[in-house]
C-alpha cells in the first residue's frame, strides 16, 4: 500500500513540476508586467531543475538552480530593478509574430516524438557518478572545457569594454 | 519500503520541529543578547527569564489579521513569504547533526544547500515588488545588489574547503577533519566565511534590505501577522543553516570530546549564531557602497589568493 502511495506521490510531483514549467513559461512570455515575466521565468527554470532531479541527476539540477536562478535571473533582476516604471508600461503584448516560435517549437517537438517512435525508451535514468563528470571535464574533454572558459573570459572583457565606452561618452 | 515511508514522515516532522523551535529560541536569544549587551535584562515576564515570551508573541502573531495594502500586487504579496520559507525544508535535509542524525545523505549536499539558499533573495525581491511601497522596493533591490557581492567570495571559500576535503558531501567533509579542524589551517578563510554569512543572512552590520533607520522595515514594511512571522521563521532558519554549514566546514561538525555528536553540533551552531548576534550590537551598519566594495575589493581577492595558495600547497 505504501509502495503505491510513494509511486503516486512521485507521479504527482512530476505532474506538478511539469505544470510549474509550463505555467511559468506561459507567464514569462505572455505577461504584460515585466516583474511577472521575471518570476514566470524563475518558476519555469526551477521546474526544469526539478525535471533534471526526476531524471536522476541531482548535480545538474543543483547547477541549474545555481547558474540559471542564482546567476542569470539575479543578473536579470538587477537589470530590471534599474529599469524605470516596471509593471506600468510593461512589455509589448503578443502580436502575430509570436506565432512563429510557437509553430517552430511545435514542429520540432513533433519531429522529436516522431523520431523516438519505435525506439526503446528506458523507464529510469542511468545514474552517473558525479566524480566521473569531474574527471571527464578535466581529462577527456579538457580542450572544449578550456575553449568555453576562454569564450566566457572574452565575453566578460567585452562587457567591461562596452561599459567603459559608455562611460567615456 | 514501509520503513522509508515512516522515515520520510519522521524527517519531515523533525525538520518542521527544528524550524519552529529554532525560531522560538533564537528570537528569545536575540532579545536577551541585545538586552544584556545594553545593560538591561530583556524579556523577563513570561516564563522563567522570559523563555515563553516568544510563544506568547507567536500566538499573538497568528491571531492577527494579515493586512494586504490596497494597491499591492496581491498574488506576489502573498507568495513572497512562502517562497522565502519553503526552500528551507529542503535545505535542512542534507545537514548532518551527527554521524547518524541526518535526513538525507546526498553526495552533493553542500551545493544543494547553497543553491537553495539563493531562493531567499527571490522571496525578498518578490516582497519588495508586491508591496507597492517605496521602502519595500528599495529593500528588495538592495537584496539583489547584496547577493552579487557576497555569493562569489562565499562560493570560492567553500570551494577551497571542498578542495581540501575532496568531497561535496557534508558528512565526508566532517570526517576529513578528524586530524584537525579546517579553522586551524584556514583562519583567514573562516573570517571571510563568517563575514559572508552575515551578509547572506541579512544581519546587521549588513542588514541593508531591512535597515530600520533608513527604510522603515525594508522589504517587510507592509507585512503583518503571519506574513511577517513567516519571513522571520525563514530568516532565523537561514541563520541556523548558515551557522551549521560554518560549523561543518570549519569547526569539525559533530566532533568533540566526551559529549555526544548532536550536542557538539548544537553547541557550535548556537555559538556561531551568538557571534552573529554579537556583531549586531558591536558594529554600526555600513553604507551600501561600502558593503559592495568590501565584497568585491577585499573579500574576493582574499579568497582568490587563498584558493590559489591552497591549491599550490595541496599539489606539492
Amino acid at each position: 500500500m505504501f509502495d503505491t502511495v510513494i509511486h503516486n506521490v512521485y507521479y504527482l510531483s512530476f505532474a506538478m513540476i511539469l505544470l510549474l514549467v509550463l505555467v511559468g513559461g506561459i507567464i514569462a512570455v505572455s505577461s504584460k508586467s515585466l516583474i511577472y515575466c521575471f518570476f514566470g521565468l524563475v518558476g519555469s527554470l526551477l521546474g526544469v531543475a526539478g525535471l533534471y532531479y526526476n531524471l536522476g541527476s541531482p548535480l545538474v539540477a543543483v547547477m541549474q538552480i545555481m547558474i540559471y536562478i542564482g546567476a542569470v535571473c539575479v543578473a536579470i533582476a538587477f537589470g530590471v530593478s534599474l529599469t524605470r516604471k516596471v509593471g506600468e508600461e510593461g512589455v509589448k503584448p503578443l502580436d502575430i509574430k509570436a506565432a512563429i516560435p510557437v509553430v517552430l517549437v511545435t514542429t520540432m517537438l513533433g519531429a522529436t516524438l516522431k523520431g523516438l517512435e519505435g525506439r526503446h525508451i528506458v523507464a529510469s535514468a542511468h545514474k552517473v557518478d558525479e566524480s566521473r563528470i569531474g574527471w571527464m571535464l578535466l581529462k577527456e574533454y579538457l580542450l572544449p572545457f578550456e575553449i568555453i572558459s576562454i569564450l566566457l573570459t572574452v565575453a566578460v572583457i567585452g562587457a567591461v569594454t562596452i561599459a567603459l565606452i559608455n562611460r567615456r561618452l | 519500503m514501509n520503513v522509508s515511508f515512516v522515515a520520510i514522515i519522521c524527517y519531515l516532522l523533525g525538520i518542521s520541529a527544528v524550524v519552529g523551535l529554532n525560531a522560538v529560541i533564537l528570537v528569545w536569544l536575540e532579545r536577551k543578547v541585545a538586552g544584556h549587551m545594553q545593560f538591561r535584562y530583556g524579556p523577563m515576564e513570561v516564563g522563567p527569564h522570559g523563555l515563553l515570551q516568544t510563544l506568547a508573541d507567536g500566538i499573538k502573531l497568528v491571531s492577527k489579521q494579515l493586512v494586504i495594502p490596497d494597491k499591492a500586487d496581491k498574488p506576489l504579496f502573498l507568495l513572497a513569504p512562502v517562497v522565502s520559507l519553503v526552500p528551507i525544508f529542503a535545505a535542512m535535509m542534507p545537514l548532518p547533526l551527527s554521524e547518524s542524525v541526518q535526513a538525507w545523505e546526498l553526495n552533493i549536499g553542500l551545493l544543494f544547500i547553497i543553491a537553495l539558499g539563493l531562493l531567499n533573495t527571490l522571496g525578498i525581491l518578490l516582497a519588495g515588488w508586491g508591496s507597492n511601497n517605496k521602502y519595500a522596493l528599495l529593500g528588495g533591490s538592495r537584496a539583489v545588489a547584496q547577493i552579487l557581492a557576497y555569493k562569489i567570495p562565499l562560493l570560492i571559500s567553500v570551494m577551497t574547503i571542498i578542495m581540501m576535503s575532496g568531497s561535496y558531501s557534508l558528512r565526508d567533509i566532517v570526517l576529513a577533519q578528524n586530524h584537525g579542524w579546517y579553522v586551524l589551517y584556514q583562519p583567514l578563510l573562516f573570517i571571510v566565511y563568517i563575514t559572508a554569512i552575515t551578509l547572506e543572512t541579512n544581519r546587521s552590520p549588513f542588514d541593508f534590505s531591512e535597515a530600520e533607520s533608513e527604510l522603515v522595515a525594508g522589504f517587510h514594511t507592509e507585512y503583518s501577522g503571519m506574513g511577517f512571522s513567516l519571513f522571520f521563521l525563514a530568516e532565523y532558519s537561514y541563520m541556523f543553516i548558515a551557522a551549521a554549514l560554518a560549523s561543518i566546514l570549519f569547526l569539525g561538525g559533530w566532533q568533540g570530546p566526551w559529549l555526544p555528536g548532536p550536542v557538539w553540533s548544537l553547541i557550535k551552531i548556537y555559538g556561531i549564531i551568538f557571534l552573529l548576534m554579537w556583531f549586531r550590537w558591536t558594529f554600526p551598519r555600513l553604507r551600501i557602497d561600502q558593503m559592495l566594495s568590501l565584497g568585491w575589493k577585499i573579500l574576493l581577492p582574499i579568497t582568490l589568493v587563498n584558493f590559489l595558495v591552497t591549491a599550490g600547497v595541496l599539489a606539492l
